[in-house]
């Protein structure tokens, strides 16, 4: 059945399949194991507009910063009576920036682009931080299942190295959060907290020889149950996934990977952010198919004291600045920065001009971004706002609106080669779009950073 | 989920090859299942297994071969493989008979009857009865998240008496360890946590929900008593004694107008209590043009039905009190129903599309759905909750949500999508709709049941698993096909919770923990803990505990999917390890027993709740006797212990 028949139709009134997919609807995964039923077929692509994605970058590193960064103390620098003398803000072009509190992404500037004319659409905490990550309002129904951005990404590009040890889509510094929704689950995030010491959970107590002899005992043990298969295929997965976790036990790869030294830690600060930051960096390098590594840091929620000294926004952007710099520098000198792009943001930004009443910033809409590599030109700044950074003067795009997480979403896709406008069949039957309302074209993704 | 046609016995691919793992897709193209999104972990137990699935695509064009966890993970072929392999069932184990043909097994009730007339008439064979040692393990588990002890199973098997079960299911339904485990699911069902995306209810709101559900839990109560409370209660969200008000804080929407926030009211108490989240979808739009291939009922709903839904909230009044910082409510909310008010239209912002008057109609009075009751005295959630009891679908609700905990599997799926207008037998939808439930007539049968019951929750979980459709085996010897799955021709085994896996392992070891929770007393059972993010106070367990996907109450819920994470947690995290070594508690005592078969026995029944089979006992028995000396011994102890912990069958319920 040819899809561009159904083009510009409602996905909606698109004919469905019958009964069959009816009867077999109530299988869902409601039963562990029987999510291996055909009914899970995401790849069952129901419509796609007309697309191109810039297909530029092959990973990214998505810095979720946690809490909502006061955009006009980093990336939209406004200043005022209220500037610390300490931000030292001093000028790259016409760009302003707090090179006191941001020193070595100072001398970054010329491979990053910021994005100044982004807002978010809720100023709650989980709510906005869900929003981006799944690219959708998380309060709509359809949210329920609705999948991380890293497992769509898992999901298009898993397949492309079918000899890879690491799961595509890595999320580091947190242990939860938004996962694959209605995918299969082999696309949830694999969380993990790097410190430079190997992958968590991949020695085993007893010591090696101790766990060898313990697998070959569970081997042994296990035969009839996995011969005769009598419990069912959810029982069986454990096999399946106990295998997979085998592997990574005891690998030199691995531990390769996330082994790296005091020396190295120094230098990005030696902090959580800052080791993450490594780990995403070696787990690229070594190609063992992490594709998509999102990386949590936080706390950047300054309701008080945002300027104390040492403290607060100080601390927190310190530590941005020492991996983030680092990052860009390292990636750029490997030659893998064009092919990896790199996006820092926030749920949201803060209140601007004079500080309230504790000193510090609350919750607000308008927000500045920053991106990296992945075919983004560098030394470039996308949409400007008004003297105090309230709202956006200049959009900076084709679609001359506010850029919203739905069209950052659209903007990760494109450069990883993956079509947004496609829509798959999920759970309820509705329809899962990539990007929301894509047959309408309502968000697309910022063309105006490719140059 | 969306179904392909089911797929042929073989076919095609691109390369011209004929390959049994190739099928069909439902646009009619053929390509290899293996090719494409591949899944990248590499399974070579799999690819020895199933090698001869694959007939003669040869290893280095097939990805299967180098992939086929990919393969399983995705596809129905690799399903209906593993289903069609040759079972040969270990003789010392399985007492039973194989395959029963449904008509054999007694029908206890009206369930029995209509599961198993159905696969009588589909020439369905079904699962025989679990055994007694079977049997004992499950249901302990299922009704009380902790497993039987060695005695208590030895106990069980060997006595004679021909209503054991029945008694069995008495004793354990209202035990301590009963309230606990459905505490915390009712506490799923409610969403109790401390800071969902949208409101903030805090410690001292999570507290008083939690001990408001923990003690009607602990009540033999009426399911209608508890509904009218949740839906009605007034009073301070902190206030132990009104912590049923929590109900209606749920609703808060930040964010937005008022009408918001009357809005998430109908969706909560639609979604828990009438199993309709389709409101979620009908308060933005209308059915027509949206819901025509999600749920009949609702393509026929229109928003404004919807609105004079959620209007029963529009009285509801949640002002925050202003409490200094010193004081307990400090940032409370006082939960109250004003006298006046309507759900007004007249809304631009906000979380849904704009409300706007229709000709001079500026506000809605309530009406609830097809009835069309309205309220006749000012008391608006009261009037809502007086009708909801009466709405055919609480009862349907909650039997299939029950059903679903017991079964695996609702009767109807997905259980929070009923849709009134595919679920009467006696008038069925015009095609292409289908009834919704698997049974229609046995979800009518239990609903009407359940409400007779006075909404007795503890009589329709008795009347559940007193069922042989329940009791019925979780080994299938024949073949088995995907067809046969919605006929609940076997038992589902059911991944276990987080907790469940985590006192499992406590008390078999004999090392339980001490949990502290802000102003709740110490705990030392998961099960006991007072939401899905605690122990807070221990951030290593929490981890572990969070590996087996509890979910957050709020936007995730809990899963029993694996996970990579979870293996590895289970052979290697310290919570694990630390309960392996030869001195914990009750490990200290069984490894003195000095035959090693008994002692492996005793392992067995410890820790996996039955007896080894000859040839496991046979295999241990030779592992422990190479040990040369007591420390060696004890090691091999310690490896034995780890391993059954690590068995396939450890976290699962069956």
């Amino acid at each position: 059945m040819s899809l561009l028949k159904d083009q510009g139709t409602r996905f909606w009134k698109r004919p469905h399949l019958g009964g069959r997919r009816m009867f077999f609807r109530h299988t869902a995964a409601a039963l562990s194991g029987y999510f291996l039923l055909p009914s899970m077929n995401p790849m069952e692509t129901i419509a796609k507009a007309a697309a191109s994605p810039k297909g530029t970058a092959k990973n990214c590193i998505f810095v979720l910063m946690s809490g909502g960064p006061s955009h006009v103390d980093t990336f939209d620098l406004k200043e005022g009576p209220w500037t610390p003398s300490g931000f030292a803000p001093t000028s790259y072009g016409n760009v302003r920036w707090p090179q006191g509190l941001l020193p070595n992404l100072g001398g970054q500037l010329g491979n990053v682009a910021l994005v100044r004319s982004v807002r978010s659409w809720a100023l709650v905490h989980v709510l906005a931080r869900t929003w981006m990550m799944i690219g959708r309002n998380p309060a709509q129904g359809a949210s329920r299942f609705a999948p991380h951005i890293g497992s769509v990404v898992s999901q298009e590009l898993s397949g492309q190295n079918p000899n890879a040890i690491l799961p595509a889509f890595v999320s580091l510094n947190v242990n939860n959060g938004p996962g694959a929704g209605f995918l299969p689950p082999l696309h949830n995030p694999f969380y993990l907290s790097p410190g430079g010491g190997g992958m968590a959970n991949t020695t085993n107590a007893a010591g090696q020889a101790r766990f060898d002899r313990r697998s070959a005992l569970l081997g042994d043990l296990e035969a009839d149950l996995k011969a005769s298969g009598e419990l069912g295929a959810g029982v069986d997965e454990t096999f399946a996934y106990n295998a997979a976790a085998r592997k990574l036990m005891y690998n030199q790869t691995v531990s390769n990977i996330f082994t790296f030294d005091a020396a190295e830690r120094a230098r990005y600060g030696n902090t959580g952010f800052g080791n993450a930051c490594i780990a995403a960096k070696r787990m690229l390098r070594a190609n063992e198919g992490a594709r998509f590594v999102q990386i949590t840091h936080g706390d950047w929620d300054h309701h008080e004291n945002i300027y104390t000294l040492n403290s607060g926004h100080w601390n927190i952007a310190k530590q941005f600045d020492n991996a983030i710099a680092p990052l860009i520098a390292d990636l750029k000198n490997d030659g893998m920065l064009d092919e990896t792009l790199i996006v820092c943001m926030g749920e949201f930004g803060r209140t601007v001009g004079a500080l309230n009443s504790g000193q510090g910033r609350d919750h607000y809409a308008q927000q500045a971004i920053l991106l990296a590599g992945g075919g983004v030109k560098g030394g470039k700044v996308v949409g400007g706002t008004n003297a105090t950074g309230a709202i956006t003067t200049e959009t900076g795009w084709a679609r001359n609106r506010d850029i919203r997480p739905e069209d950052v979403e659209a903007t990760i896709y494109s450069a990883l080669g993956i079509d947004y406008t496609k829509q798959m069949m999920d759970p309820s039957g509705r329809g899962f779009e990539y990007v929301p309302f894509s047959d309408r074209d309502e968000y697309g993704p910022i063309n105006e950073l490719w140059g | 989920m969306v179904l392909g046609r089911v797929a042929s016995v073989g076919n095609y691919c691109k390369k011209g090859k004929f390959c049994r793992s190739i099928g069909t897709s439902t646009h009619g193209r053929r390509f290899c299942y293996s090719v494409g999104n591949i899944n990248h972990m590499h399974l070579r137990i799999f690819a020895v297994l199933l090698a001869a699935a694959v007939v003669s695509v040869s290893a280095a064009e097939c990805s299967f071969r180098s992939d086929p966890n990919a393969f399983l993970e995705r596809q129905q072929r690799g399903v209906r493989d593993v289903f069609d392999r040759t079972i040969r069932a270990s003789a010392s184990r399985s007492t039973r008979a194989s395959v029963e043909p449904a008509s054999t097994l007694p029908r206890k009730s009206f369930i029995d009857e209509e599961i198993f007339a159905k696969l009588s008439e589909t020439n369905v064979p079904s699962a025989g009865l679990s055994t007694d040692e079977e049997f004992v393990r499950r249901i302990t588990l299922d009704l009380t998240g902790r497993m039987p002890s060695p005695t208590e199973i030895r106990a069980f098997v060997a006595d004679n008496a021909p209503e054991k079960r029945e008694a069995l299911i008495s004793k354990l339904v209202g035990s301590p360890s009963f309230n606990d485990k459905w505490t915390m699911w009712w506490g799923d069902l409610l969403e109790n946590c401390q800071f969902p995306a949208l409101f903030d209810r805090r410690e001292n709101g999570r507290n008083a929900y939690y001990n408001y559900i923990k003690t009607f839990v602990e009540g033999d109560f009426s399911l209608r008593d508890v509904v009218t409370e949740l839906i009605t209660a007034n009073g301070n969200h902190y206030d132990v004694n009104t912590g049923a008000s929590n109900f209606s804080l749920t609703a808060r929407t930040n964010m937005g107008p008022a009408q918001d926030t009357y809005d998430n009211g109908l969706v909560k108490a639609a979604t828990y209590f009438l199993g309709m989240a389709q409101y979620d979808c009908l308060l933005c739009h209308n059915g027509r043009g949206h819901l025509e291939e999600v749920n009949l009922w609702g393509s026929r709903t229109t928003r404004m039905d919807a609105w004079k839904m959620a209007a029963h909230f529009s009285r509801l009044n949640m002002p925050g009190r202003n409490a200094p910082s010193t004081d307990f409510f400090y940032q409370s909310v006082d939960i109250s129903e004003r006298a006046t008010g309507t759900y007004d239209l007249n809304t631009t912002t906000g979380n849904r599309p704009t409300r706007a008057a229709i000709g001079t109609l500026r506000n809605l009075q309530p009406e609830y759905r097809v009835t069309a009751v309205a309220p006749t005295d000012g008391k608006w959630r009261e009037a809502f909750a007086k009708s909801l009891l009466k709405d055919p679908m609480f009862a349907t609700n909650f039997v299939n949500r029950f059903w679903r905990e017991f079964f695996g599997m609702g009767l109807v799926e997905p259980y929070d999508m009923l849709d009134p207008d595919r679920l009467d037998p006696a008038k069925p939808p015009a095609a292409p709709w289908t009834l919704q439930a698997t049974h229609p007539v046995l979800l009518q049968k239990l609903a009407q049941e359940f409400q007779a019951s006075d909404f007795n929750v503890r009589y329709l979980i008795k009347l559940i698993v007193r069922s042989n459709a329940y009791q019925m085996s979780s080994r299938y010897e024949g073949k088995w096909t995907l067809d046969m799955v919605p006929l609940f021709a076997r038992h589902y085994p059911r991944r276990l919770w987080a907790e469940e896996v985590h006192d499992i392992i406590t008390t078999a070891s004999g090392d339980l923990p001490t949990y502290t929770q802000a102003k709740l007393p110490n705990v030392r059972y998961a099960m006991q803990l007072s939401d899905t993010d605690e122990p807070r106070s221990n951030g290593a367990v929490g981890s572990f505990l969070n590996s087996f996907l509890r979910g957050n109450r709020d936007s995730r819920q809990r899963s029993s999917d694996q996970t990579i994470l979870q293996r590895m947690a289970i052979m290697n995290d310290t919570f694990v390890t630390n309960r392996t070594r030869a001195a914990a508690p009750n490990l200290a005592v069984l490894f003195k027993i000095a035959d090693n078969k008994e002692v492996t026995e005793e392992i067995y029944l410890t820790f996996l709740g039955r007896k080894p089979s000859e040839a496991e006992s046979q295999t241990a028995v030779k592992f422990l006797s190479a040990a040369p000396n007591a420390t060696d011994r004890n090691n091999l102890l310690e490896d034995l212990v780890w391993t059954c912990i690590n068995k396939a069958d450890f976290v699962f319920s069956y």
